[in-house]
C-alpha cells in the first residue's frame, strides 16, 4: 500500500498508525503523529486505520528558537 | 503575579529574564555550557519532521534537554496558516509535556512576519484547548488586546524580524505596548543586538527577552550577560529586565530576514518542507536581488589552493609590479579607507589576479569578496564575530581565520576554516597585539591540534622562513620582508625561488 510520509511516498503493509509507527521504526512514546493534517494522539494510533493515499506526519524533538 | 524578583509565566515564576533558543550550537556540550553560564530557566524548543525511523540526535537533544532541568517552550516554528500551527501545538504538547506553546504563525516568508490574523485564530482554539500560549507577534497595540481576549496571559513581541540581527528596531513602539498593557509579561524575540541597542532597556518588571545567541562563530561567549551583580544561577535575577540578551556574538544587520533555513525540510511547518530540499534554498533571501544575481556565480568563481608562500600586501599598486614576478597567493588588507574605495582596490585586484593566475584573498571585507567575485576570505577574530559565514560558504568562498589562543582556535575551528593562521611567530612590529610572540614550539603544537593547513604569521624573514615551515607551517604569510625591502621585487624573487626548497622538520614530525 503507498501512503505518504512526511510528504514522501512509501510503501507500508501495516493497517494501523501504531503499527505503522514501529513498522517504521519510530520510537511510539517519543514521536508524534498526524493523519492528513490531523492530531492522532499516542492512545487513539492502534484505533486508527490507514489506507491508500494517506498522509502521515511523524515529528520529533529538535533544537529551536 | 509578577514581582521584581520573578515574572509569573501562567502561574509558573522563573527569576531569570532570559530565555535561550537550542538551536545552531556547535555541539551539545556548548548548548548545556550556555544554558548553565547564562541562567536560564526557559529554553525553546521545536519539532522536526521524521523521514526516517531511529533519530537518534533528535532523541540525545531531547534526553539533554530534560537532564538540563530546565523549562522547555516548544515552537510552532514554520508554521503557516492557524490550522497548521494548532496541529503542531498539539503534537508539541504530546511529545514534550508541556501546556506551553510558542506560538508562530508566518505571513510573510520574507521577513517571517507573524500573520496577525491567524495567530487570533490559533490562540483562541489553543487557549480553549487548555494551552498556555505565548504568541509571537508584532509590536501592534490592537493585535495585543485581540491575543489577550483570546486567553493569552503572555505576549511575545518581535524585537526586528528573525535574522535581521536588528535587535529593538523600534523600541518607541515597544514602549507604547510595554504601557498598553501593563502587568501582562511581554517576552521580545528576537532580542540579539549590536552595542547600539543593547542600552535600550525597559525598567519594568514584566519584561524579558528571548534569544538565540551566535555563538557558533565564538564557542561560548565570554562576557555572559549577567543581570548587574549576578554571577550564580541563584543570583541571576530580575535586576535589569530585557537588557542582557545581546552582550553575545551580535549578527550583522540585514533588510529583511536572514533565516533562509527556515522552513526547511525537517522543521514542523508547511507542505513546502518536505517535498524537496528546493523551497528551503528559495527562501527570503533569494528575492534579495544582489545575491541571487550572484548566486551562478559560484561556480565559476576560481579557487585555488594554499601556496607556501603567502604575501600580504595593503594597496592594489603592489600587484602589477608583483604579479609578473610568478606570485601565487596574495592578501589584500586595506586599513581605513572608505568602503568605496575598498570595492574599487579589491574588483581591480580580482582582475589582475584572475588573469595572472594568482589567488587573491581578501581580508575582512567579506561581502565586497563575495560580491566582486574574489576566491578568498580572511578573518580575524574580531572580523568574524560580525560576518556572515554562511553566506561567505554559500557563494563558494574560502575562509581562513587569525588566531592567537588556544581560544580563538577554538572559536576559529567551529567555523570549519580552510585554513588558520597563528600569530606572532615572531615579534613584529607592524602591529600593536596584546600577544606575545608564539614561537616554533606552539606552531608545532596548532600543527598537532588541527587537520587543516596552517599559516604562520609575524615577523617572520626570509632567513626564518625554513624553521616556520619546518616546524609545521603548510604557508609562511609575510609583510614587511618585502614591502620593506630596500627591492620589494628582488626580495620576492629570492622568497619565490626558495620556497620549494624548505622541508618539514622530521623530528618535530614524529
Amino acid at each position: 500500500m503507498r501512503i505518504e510520509l512526511n510528504g514522501e511516498a512509501t510503501e507500508t503493509e501495516a493497517t494501523t498508525l501504531a503499527a505503522f509507527v514501529v513498522a517504521a521504526e519510530f520510537d511510539p512514546e517519543i514521536v508524534a503523529t498526524a493523519l492528513n493534517g490531523e492530531f492522532v494522539p499516542r492512545g487513539e494510533r492502534v484505533d486508527t486505520p490507514i489506507a491508500e493515499g494517506d498522509r502521515i506526519e511523524v515529528f520529533s524533538p529538535r533544537q529551536g528558537g | 503575579m509578577t514581582t521584581e524578583d520573578t515574572l509569573d509565566l501562567y502561574g509558573t515564576k522563573v527569576r531569570s529574564r532570559f530565555l535561550l533558543g537550542t538551536a545552531r550550537y556547535p555541539s551539545p556540550d556548548h548548548l548545556r555550557r550556555a544554558v548553565e553560564r547564562s541562567g536560564a530557566e526557559i529554553v525553546t524548543v521545536s519539532l522536526r519532521r521524521e523521514s526516517t525511523g531511529g533519530d537518534k540526535a533528535g532523541h540525545a537533544f531531547w534526553q539533554l534537554v530534560r537532564d538540563l532541568g530546565v523549562k522547555v517552550l516548544p515552537n510552532t516554528a514554520g508554521c503557516h496558516g492557524a490550522r497548521e500551527a494548532i496541529k503542531t501545538a498539539l503534537m508539541a504538547r504530546e511529545v514534550f509535556g508541556t501546556p506551553w506553546i510558542k506560538l508562530e504563525v508566518i505571513g510573510d516568508d520574507a521577513t517571517l512576519q507573524p500573520d496577525p490574523f491567524g495567530l487570533v485564530e490559533a490562540a483562541r482554539e489553543l487557549c480553549a484547548q487548555g494551552f498556555e500560549v505565548f504568541p509571537y507577534m508584532t509590536d501592534d497595540l490592537v493585535l495585543a488586546d485581540r491575543l489577550l481576549e483570546a486567553g493569552c496571559k503572555v505576549l511575545m513581541p518581535w524585537g526586528s524580524p528573525i535574522g535581521s540581527g536588528r535587535g529593538l528596531n523600534n523600541p518607541y513602539a515597544l514602549g507604547l505596548l510595554r504601557a498598553h498593557v501593563p502587568g501582562v509579561p511581554l517576552i521580545v524575540a528576537p532580542a540579539s543586538a549590536r552595542r547600539a541597542t543593547r542600552r535600550r532597556r525597559w525598567n519594568s518588571a514584566t519584561t524579558a527577552s528571548c534569544s538565540t545567541p551566535r555563538w557558533r562563530r565564538r564557542a561560548i561567549p565570554r562576557r555572559w550577560p549577567m543581570p548587574s551583580g549576578g554571577r550564580s544561577r541563584p543570583a541571576a535575577s530580575a535586576s535589569s529586565p530585557a537588557s542582557w540578551s545581546s552582550t553575545t556574538s551580535p549578527m550583522p544587520r540585514r533588510r529583511c530576514s536572514a533565516r533562509r533555513s527556515r522552513p526547511s525540510q525537517g522543521e514542523a511547518g508547511g507542505p513546502r518542507v518536505v517535498t524537496s530540499s528546493s523551497p528551503a534554498r528559495g527562501g527570503a533571501r533569494k528575492q534579495g536581488g544582489p545575491e541571487s544575481a550572484r548566486s551562478e556565480d559560484q561556480e565559476t568563481r576560481p579557487v585555488t589552493d594554499l601556496d607556501r608562500f603567502y604575501l600580504i600586501v595593503d594597496r592594489t599598486d603592489w600587484l602589477p609590479r608583483f604579479l609578473p614576478l610568478g606570485l601565487k597567493f596574495v592578501q589584500m588588507r586595506l586599513k581605513d579607507r572608505p568602503e568605496e574605495a575598498v570595492r574599487a582596490e579589491i574588483a581591480e585586484a580580482v582582475a589582475l589576479c584572475r588573469a595572472a593566475g594568482c589567488t587573491l584573498v581578501v581580508n575582512d571585507h567579506w561581502q565586497a569578496a563575495i560580491d566582486l567575485g574574489a576566491p578568498w576570505v580572511h578573518l580575524g577574530q574580531e572580523d568574524l564575530v560580525e560576518a556572515d559565514v554562511a553566506a561567505i560558504r554559500k557563494y563558494g568562498l574560502k575562509l581562513g581565520i587569525s588566531t592567537h589562543s588556544d581560544e580563538e582556535l577554538e572559536t576559529a575551528l567551529s567555523v570549519q576554516p580552510d585554513y588558520v593562521a597563528l600569530g606572532p611567530v615572531y615579534e613584529t612590529t607592524l602591529k600593536v597585539m596584546p600577544w606575545k610572540p608564539q614561537g616554533l614550539d606552539r606552531v608545532a603544537r596548532w600543527k598537532a591540534k588541527i587537520d587543516i593547513p596552517l599559516v604562520g604569521i609575524g615577523g617572520i624573514t626570509l632567513e626564518r622562513a625554513p624553521g616556520v615551515f619546518a616546524a609545521g607551517a603548510d604557508s609562511v604569510a609575510v609583510v614587511s620582508d618585502v614591502l620593506a625591502a630596500a627591492s620589494p621585487e628582488a626580495r620576492l624573487t629570492q622568497w619565490l625561488g626558495a620556497r620549494g626548497t624548505w622541508t618539514r622538520d622530521q623530528a618535530r614530525a614524529s
